[in-house]
């Protein structure tokens, strides 16, 4: 490796003088030094809203805390505070949007790895349509925009009694979820030689211990992927969690755009929306060395 | 023991017939090689051996035990794949043991044994390495220790060095041939290089389009090839086929003649090995005239590339010593019972 490093550095010399390369690094950094700014100023500015008070906000925009506005934490504590002393009481939808979306993200990449690996692995025939069309099958289910599906949906729960329950949205979620789990996985699988498959086997795996010990360690990546996508959807979802839950069932997303409703408590609704991203940044933190793919370079040989 | 007995096995593919009415034996301890020219079936027949492919009629046994039913894990059998199939996620000890441990094997005896099977292929200093930080020929050998780890009751191996360079594939050739005459054990060799093929088997069957042209030793194979293809396919370089004419009991080509026609007559196709041709003064039968065009200096031996008077080529093998120049024409005689005959429209062995 090492040895090929300078070559590298010479060719990379000659195609750019000293100062072409220098006006490229200012220019690259440059770049992303805005892109950095647009990104975080949101959650820098939410940051600072979530101290302020009324006095904070209705004067104009202020950012600096002590010099500008008087820092309180009142709008955190409003997050737990019962409604009835002014507060939101965020405890109970932040645990059912967890739960909901735990579990939904867990039985899509459950069922989807298996539906993905079938789909990877073996012909299937149903009449003149084979596994393409299969796969596409899973894929054409996110095709509808959401409002379309919001109202069928709306009809089947309360049909089966499950509208307004987590045992509703959770299988909405799954249905919403799996054609992704499928799509990235098929993906994933069909970049692993079949030959790993026949190894197993031949080595003493049934097909099932095959795909769990062999296959699917070496898709990693995909798995987490395919997470990241699933909780991200499900947590963030507000559309089917404000049409298909309402009274017994309350989620973290409708909860905070409520907020929006009467008068605007724009410190608690800045502290909801950081706390509500949260998991989301820590999942972020977890999952980013898995999300380097190369665990395959040694599998085929050039 | 381990006997594997191929009965009457066909394999379609949709409409693809890739292996037709195929009888097989394998005897205990055998080493048998199957080669042929790419897609005549070689794979297709280890993989129905191995359980991997279901044949679409006739059976397989083991042992004098009937294969069909039993998943590849219940057959007892190793193999090494072309592209080593090693898992990426593990590391050389790792895919060493997993075998061993899948099958609930104790942790000192699982230790035990892929030390010694490290040892024995030299890569005890890989076992901590992951696949992809070797080169091709140590996955190979890890490849070859996986499946020697196990002591199966067959070897299987599809292709193991034909992704290897020249100079290793030689190598790897030898440690394989140690191996089985140290451990003699049943095993069954898919290659289309048929230098391996010669070295390493006991027997060899040459396939094409799925058929079983000729099963015999290397030396049976070299010497009396019983059609043309399995003449032109064995042997390197191939043998020289000339058209010819028997009658009377003789065999010429154009006015010369080289040998005994037994008793074919009419139009014949003449095989000579490159090495059967001797130039003026060694061979005792009549004379082709050839003119050189490209001679080879291999190191052991020379090729030369001739022409015949009658326009057709030739390829000749001589002595390292012989000084032959492009341009020059030479006199050039089969050796005496060295010329095979073959019927110019069926292709089999009239001699
Ligand atoms: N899964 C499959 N589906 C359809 N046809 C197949 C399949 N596997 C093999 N075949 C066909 O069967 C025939 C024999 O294939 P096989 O792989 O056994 O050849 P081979 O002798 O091993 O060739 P090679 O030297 O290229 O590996 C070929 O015509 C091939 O196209
Ligand atoms: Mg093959």
């Amino acid at each position: 490796m090492s040895a090929h490093e300078p070559a590298r550095e010479r060719v990379r010399g000659i195609a750019m003088s000293g100062l072409k390369a220098d006006l490229y690094r200012v220019l690259k950094y440059a770049a992303l030094i805005a892109w950095a700014i647009f990104v975080v100023a949101p959650f820098l500015w939410a940051l600072s809203t979530s101290f302020k008070s009324d006095p904070g906000v209705v004067g104009g925009a202020t950012y600096i805390p002590f010099l500008e506005y008087e820092p309180t934490v009142d709008g955190w504590t409003a997050l737990f505070r019962d409604t009835s002393s002014g507060g939101i009481s965020m405890q109970g939808p932040y645990l059912s949007s967890l739960v909901v979306s735990l579990i939904s993200t867990s039985i899509a990449l459950f069922l989807g790895t298996l539906a993905a690996y079938g789909l990877s692995r073996f012909t299937f025939r149903a009449g003149p349509l084979g596994n393409n069309d299969i796969t596409f099958f899973f894929i054409s289910q996110r095709i509808m925009p959401p409002a379309v599906l919001a109202i069928p949906y709306f009809l089947l729960l309360r049909f089966t009694g499950l509208l307004d329950t987590h045992l509703g949205l959770i299988l909405v979620y799954v249905a919403m979820l799996l054609p992704i789990v499928v799509w990235v996985m098929v993906d994933f699988f069909n970049t692993v030689p079949i030959e790993l498959d026949e190894a197993a086997l031949i080595d003493g795996c049934n097909p099932i211990q095959a795909f769990y010990r062999i296959i699917l360690p070496n898709c990693a990546p995909g798995m987490v992927v395919a997470t990241l996508l699933c909780i991200i959807f499900s947590w963030s979802d507000f559309f089917f969690a404000l049409t298909l839950t309402f009274a017994k069932v309350q989620l973290l997303p409708p909860t905070i755009v409520i907020l929006n409703s009467n008068k605007v408590p724009w410190w608690s609704l800045s502290a909801s929306a950081l706390v509500s991203v949260l998991p989301l940044v820590i999942i972020a933190f977890v999952l980013e060395r898995y999300l380097a793919r190369g665990t395959l370079a040694g599998v085929i040989r050039e | 023991m381990a006997e594997v007995v191929v009965s009457g096995v066909f394999k379609r593919f949709g409409p693809v017939a890739a292996l037709e009415e195929i009888d097989l034996t394998v005897h205990d301890n055998e080493f048998v090689v199957l080669v042929g020219p790419s897609g005549s079936g070689k794979s297709t027949l280890l993989r129905i051996i191995a359980g991997l492919e279901r044949q679409s009629e006739g059976s397989v046994a083991i042992d004098g035990r009937d294969m069909a039913g039993i998943a590849p894990k219940d057959r007892d059998v190793a193999m090494v794949f072309q592209s080593h199939a090693l898992y990426p996620h593990m590391n050389v000890f790792d895919n060493l043991a997993f075998n061993q441990r899948i099958r609930g094997v104790d942790r000192k005896t699982v230790d035990r044994k892929v030390r010694e099977v490290a040892e024995r292929l030299e890569i005890t200093e890989l076992l901590r390495r992951r696949p992809r930080q070797m080169s091709g020929g140590q996955r190979q050998r890890v490849a070859i220790g996986r499946a020697l780890v196990r002591d199966p009751r067959i070897f299987l191996f599809d292709e193991p060095l034909s992704n290897l360079d020249a100079e290793l594939r030689v190598r790897l050739r030898t440690v394989i041939k140690r191996l089985h005459q140290e451990m003699r054990r049943t095993s069954v060799y898919v290659t289309h290089d048929q230098v391996e093929a010669m070295t390493l088997a006991d027997r060899v069957v040459v396939l094409r389009d799925g058929r079983i042209e000729q099963i015999g030793a290397p030396d049976d194979l070299y010497e009396r090839p019983v059609n043309g293809f399995v003449a032109g396919f064995i042997g390197s370089p191939a043998m020289n086929f000339l058209q010819g004419t028997a009658a009377e009991g003789v065999v010429r080509i154009g006015e010369t003649e080289t040998g005994a026609a037994g008793a074919a007559s009419g139009a014949v196709i003449v095989g000579i090995r490159p090495e059967d041709l001797l130039p003026d003064g060694a061979a005792d039968r009549g004379r082709l005239r050839a003119l050189v065009t490209l001679v080879e200096p291999m190191g052991a031996d020379t090729l030369v590339f001739c022409t015949t008077d009658e326009g057709q080529e030739l390829t000749v093998r001589l002595p390292r010593y012989t000084a032959v120049h492009e341009g020059e024409t030479l006199a050039l005689g089969p050796r005496e019972g060295a010329v095979h005959l073959f019927d110019p429209e069926t292709g089999q062995r009239l001699n």
